[in-house]
């Protein structure tokens, strides 16, 4: 009888461990809205050599594929190791999944690639039809797992174009034209604009602007927010913000850095940011509440001093968060960049610690070195003085730890985590 | 000929009455003799071999045996590590100078395709735009910014000096890496030289100059003309098209379709020598014109078909050349217009199959359309003044003053700002020679002072262009100095050496971009440099007919702030940039056999590793890439040519030629080697490409034809990553000089 009693409840254990990690993360207590867990990962380190990427810089940029950046690891160098993509592929990137997504260095398709055994693999191709997008300068969201949507201006700047892509072949679904008109002063609208798709009320949401024209073009108008229908791609609503900003890095849609997320109660954010009569930046994080089309003017998540660069939501209610303090500077080499943690229920800015100490001010305007996975936010502090090093949030504790420690040298760019393919 | 054989002998025997081996100098009073081949000259050495005396006033001449060295060959044996390339042997043939000049010992040329693309010349490690051109001591760009090695006329070249790291401080600007002075052609008497020639992917050229001397006077007119044309449509291997069958990109081959190249040069000069006052004036006045489609961008998947680039120039420009005694002046002004406009209109994503799509912007960059103007107008004085103290110690001061300026407007973009801006550069230079040893030993030190006066205007791109971390007014001056030493033990061997401390301020290229193609940087810094050479080099008989001679130059550069083309694969762009420190050693190696005057073999290698000094990233931590050998450039090269020339073979005179060419070039990476798993990097290929030609005169050179062939075996060539160069190509061309 006891033999049958242990053997029933090691089943039922069993039944409940294979279970839970079977389950999706929000099926868990405490992480009921945290992004969905992965079985199945690497992660994907991009650094570059000569100086830091982004903002049209090409340098010569590795990716190297590492299964853990727990402390335990190796110091992790790109001697002889890794895969040089920038002859291919550019730093500004879409990642689902397994699959890397890009207006590639050619600028003429669409295309869709794996890193894999240090090679780059083309998956599918496909040539541009009508809308030609250039490398890096476009938006995008997801409307599901194969559907994917870009959209930019075009190259007079006067018009937003939008394709709809099978992601499985790259096939273009449909493409057009934004139905949205200049505003008054405007001459050309900013160069990507920022999309993201909130499924609970099945709407794609595209914040941009409109500037003067010229090389030092001003921005004229308040960030404005297209709501539009994902299926016809009707523009349903066209609003400008309440508060006179844009949204930051809004030249290279979320390829580099993100900008946007949607919490577990689906309300959208957007970091953004204004300028003073004395040319300072100060940040906010917006809030457009779920089943709302507009920005709710009493909410601002972004306590913390300086510029909100990227921000993702690590589910119940936290976000990890990548800003500047411009006081030491707002050069992309500048040691002034840290992470902080919003809550964005009760707006607390908190800087990340390790040992009770805030991390090193790091390197890199246009660095996208966390990322989330599994209830952990991996993040990559480049400081000065010292070898790249990489900490890990637990969502669930609250604590950092020490991870792995990238040889000295490179200029750490990028952590993407990567579905492993089957 | 005979008669000229026969003065010469009576002038040998006149000289010698010790019989046995003696060395004479042929004065200035001897140089009228007209040599058949290359001239001897002033200073040239003449050995008689074997003339036994048979009596106090007679001799019985066994042998004689001259040796009128060239121009070319004394210059070589100077002070300086420098090649000097004579034309005569290819003048017959469809090549131009850049191809030449690319077979010499310690040379690389780069090209980004075909006839009139782009190209990029290397001096023993030294990027191309360290490299200063020169047209007899007047730099190049006063004919046009559209009068390259590509375009000069054979014709009018007697031969091409090529300074490797230390230059002579009558060439005034501030090259840094080496110097490349095409030398023309000082005939005294009139002729007219005409040539033509036709060549694969619809390659037409013509030359035609002449010189007249105005019967009883002093007046002497020499006009040039000269216009090229090729479609460059060549075919491209394993490019990518999009096959709606295969619903996939595929890798096939398609020929070059918007490459055409059309230039145009047409120059008048008249002067006077020998006058009172003036050994040399002349005023002259230029036109230069140069149409390019754009097929590619920095790479070539950046595909187009509507893009083109124009430039046209105007120059006028006196020179002035006279001696008194032991103290000579010259001076050369000039003046040129540039105007250039480079055309992006089209909304269209072109495809290597000819197709295109309609685009959401222009072609190259994706954004509006531009027809973007540029004015740069050219002022260019250089004067000097040499004093000779004695025959022992010669005193030179040399002034250049460069002005360029940088007006840029574009007709079809409504928000482009217009700017103008300008580069200035005064370079003073103070030259000693001294001469010992009845001219065994010769040593020159000297001294530069470079002024740069700077005025930027420009704003837009300034993420890319820096012109927000830049004072748009600046003035700054920096010194440099050097020496070169040779002595000659005996005729086998001579040693020579040399160093310079130089600084080359950046070219106008460099830093404001040239409108297409090179995005602008205006935070570049001067490169400067301690250039060290020494050199071995001689001439061996080996037999009585034939002799060897050799050239061994080893080099050493220190650079800072080393001016790199760093290519973006994103956009199709190159953008010049500093690299904090580079240290760049090297040797090359040439071997020539000459036999009976028939058979010419010729063989060089250079090996050169460039490698990183920068001990520090940008943000102050330490770099990765210290140490490491310097990507994007050919490390590893040669050459190798023979020849062999039948002498009246159907006719007297006639000269029949048939040679080889071999170049071989070692793979090279495109980006930091040590870094990234090999398989995934990506690389120049090795090139292994084969000429042949030959070439038939008759009438003592008065008519010639010749025929070539250029990548006999159709190998794959790339001297940049994914810009292939032609495959399989004929040229022919036909001459006449009359004189």
């Amino acid at each position: 009888m006891r033999k049958i009693k242990f053997l029933l409840l090691l089943f039922i254990s069993l039944s409940v461990a294979f279970g839970m990690t079977g389950c999706k993360s929000n099926d868990e207590p405490g992480n009921s809205d945290g992004p969905s867990v992965i079985q199945d990962y690497h992660f994907d380190l991009w650094v570059a050599l000569d100086r830091h990427g982004g903002i049209g810089r090409d340098v010569q940029t590795l990716v190297r594929s590492i299964n853990s950046l727990e402390a335990d690891q190796p110091e992790i160098t790109f001697q002889g190791a890794g895969t040089e993509v920038n002859s291919l592929l550019s730093l500004e990137t879409i990642l689902k999944g397994a699959y890397y997504y890009q207006v590639p260095v050619s600028g003429d398709r669409f295309a869709k690639y794996v890193i894999r055994n240090n090679e780059i693999e083309v998956i599918k191709e496909r040539r541009f039809q009508t809308n030609t997008y250039s490398t890096r300068k476009y938006t995008h969201a997801w409307l599901n797992d194969n559907t994917l949507v870009i959209m930019a201006s075009n190259g007079d700047g006067d018009k937003i174009l939008w394709t709809k892509l099978n992601a499985d072949d790259m096939s273009i679904i449909s493409e057009g034209t934004l139905d949205v008109s200049m505003p008054e002063g405007g001459v050309v609208f900013t160069t990507s604009g920022i999309l993201t798709y909130r499924a609970s009320d099945n709407k794609l949401f595209y914040f941009y602007y409109a500037k003067s024209g010229g090389k030092r073009a001003q921005r004229v108008t308040p960030m404005i927010t297209a709501v539009i229908n994902p299926v016809t791609m009707a523009v349903e609503s066209n609003t400008p913000c309440f508060l006179d900003c844009e949204m930051v890095g809004s030249a290279y849609g979320e390829l580099l850095q993100t900008s946007t997320f949607i919490d577990g109660n689906n309300n959208l954010y957007i970091a953004c940011f204004n300028t003073d009569a004395e040319g300072n930046e100060h940040s906010h994080l917006l809030k457009i509440p779920a089943g709302s089309t507009t920005f709710d003017r009493n909410y601002d998540g972004f306590t913390a001093d300086g510029k909100l660069i990227s921000v993702i939501y690590m589910g119940d209610n936290k976000v990890m968060a990548y800003a500047r303090e411009d006081q030491r500077g707002t050069g992309i080499d500048d040691f002034s960049h840290y992470y902080i943690i919003i809550d964005v229920v009760t707006k607390a800015n908190s800087p990340v610690t390790y040992n009770g100490q805030r991390l090193a001010y790091s390197s890199g305007r246009f660095s996208s070195r966390m990322a989330y996975v599994n209830h952990k936010a991996y993040i990559g502090v480049d400081a000065e003085g010292r070898s790249p090093q990489i900490y890990i949030y637990d969502v669930n504790t609250g604590k950092t730890s020490l991870g792995a420690t990238i040889a000295p040298g490179y200029y750490f760019e990028q952590i993407r985590v990567v579905e492993n393919l089957r | 000929m005979r008669h000229c054989l026969i003065t010469f002998l009576i002038f040998i025997c006149r000289l010698s009455s010790q019989g046995a081996l003696s060395v004479y100098t042929i004065s200035d009073e001897d140089m009228d003799l007209p040599f058949g081949g290359g001239n001897p000259n002033a200073g040239d050495e003449i050995k008689t071999d074997s003339i036994s005396s048979a009596g106090n006033n007679t001799f019985e001449l066994q042998d004689v045996k001259v040796y009128g060295k060239s121009a070319a060959k004394r210059l070589e044996e100077g002070v300086f590590s420098v090649n000097a390339v004579e034309i005569a042997p290819n003048i017959n043939k469809l090549v131009t100078l850049t191809e030449i000049i690319d077979r010499s010992a310690g040379i690389k040329i780069r090209r980004e395709g075909g006839a009139g693309s782009e190209f990029d010349l290397t001096i023993n490690g030294m990027s191309g735009n360290s490299i200063r051109y020169f047209i007899d001591g007047v730099p190049l760009e006063t004919k046009g910014e559209g009068l390259t090695l590509d375009n000069v006329p054979l014709n009018i070249v007697e031969r091409v000096e090529l300074y490797k790291g230390v230059v002579p401080s009558h060439l005034g600007l501030d090259a840094l890496g080496g110097a490349v002075n095409i030398i023309t052609k000082r005939q005294r008497q009139n002729f007219l030289d005409a040539s033509y020639g036709i060549g694969s992917f619809c390659t037409h050229s013509g030359n035609l100059t002449g010189q007249y001397f105005i019967p009883g006077t002093a007046v002497v007119i020499q006009p040039t003309f000269s216009i090229g044309y090729s479609k460059n449509n060549y075919m491209m291997k394993g490019v990518e098209v999009w096959s709606d069958e295969e619903d996939r990109y595929i890798f096939t081959q398609r020929r070059r379709f918007h490459d055409d190249y059309f230039s145009l040069f047409g120059q008048i000069e008249a002067g006077v020598t020998d006058v009172r006052w003036a050994d040399r004036f002349f005023v002259g006045v230029s036109y230069n014109k140069v149409d390019k489609e754009l097929q590619t961008g920095a790479i070539q998947n950046k595909v187009y078909g509507e893009a083109s680039r124009h430039a046209n120039s105007q120059a006028v420009s006196a020179r002035y050349n006279k001696r008194w005694n032991r103290i000579s002046v010259r001076a050369a002004l000039s003046y040129t217009w540039n105007h250039s406009e480079t055309v992006d209109t089209a909304y269209r994503k072109y495809s290597w199959d000819g197709t295109w799509l309609p685009s959401s912007g222009n072609e190259l960059n994706n954004k509006t359309r531009t027809l973007r103007v540029y004015k740069r107008p050219l002022t260019i004085v250089n004067a000097g003044a040499d004093y000779e103290l004695n025959r022992h110690h010669v005193f030179s001061l040399n002034y250049m003053f460069n002005r360029r300026g940088n007006e840029r407007y574009d007709k079809a973009d409504r928000f482009f700002e217009p700017s103008k801006d300008v580069i200035s550069k005064h370079i003073i230079s103070l030259t000693y020679l001294q001469t010992f040893f009845d001219r065994r030993w010769q040593t020159s030190y000297f001294v530069k002072d470079y002024i740069n006066s700077l005025s930027i205007e420009q704003t837009d791109n300034f993420t890319i262009t820096g012109s927000d971390k830049i004072d748009s007014h600046t003035v700054k001056s920096y010194w440099g100095a050097g020496l070169g030493s040779r002595y000659k033990i005996c005729e086998p061997l001579s040693v020579k050496a040399s160093y310079e401390h130089s600084v080359r301020l950046p070219l106008s290229r460099e830093l404001l971009g040239n409108g297409t193609t090179v995005y602008a940087n205006l935070a570049l810094n001067p490169e400067s440099s301690n250039n060290y050479n020494i050199g071995l080099f001689g001439n061996v008989p080996v037999v009585r007919t034939s002799q060897f001679s050799y050239e061994v130059n080893g080099f050493i550069r220190h650079v800072q702030n080393y001016i790199r083309a760093a290519v973006s694969e994103r956009d199709g762009m190159i953008q010049y940039a500093n690299e904090p420190a580079i240290d760049i050693k090297g040797i090359d190696v040439e071997l020539s056999y000459l036999w009976n005057g028939c058979l010419q073999l010729t063989a060089n290698g250079s090996w050169c590793d460039a490698r990183d000094l920068k001990k520090y990233k940008t943000d102050g931590n330490p770099s990765a890439t210290y140490r490491n050998r310097v990507p994007n450039r050919p490390w590893l090269f040669g050459n190798a040519e023979a020849s062999y020339t039948f002498r009246n073979l159907f006719a007297k005179t006639d000269r029949l030629k048939v040679g080889m060419t071999y170049q071989y070039i070692h793979w090279y990476y495109l980006n930091w080697e040590t870094f990234g798993t090999a398989s995934s990097k990506a690389r120049i290929p090795t090139q292994n490409v084969t000429d042949v030609y030959i070439s038939y005169s008759w009438k003592e050179d008065r008519y010639s034809l010749s025929l070539k062939c250029d990548n006999i075996f159709d190998r794959l060539a790339y001297d940049n990553y994914m810009l292939q160069k032609p495959g399989r190509s004929f040229g022919a061309k036909f001459r006449i000089f009359i004189n």
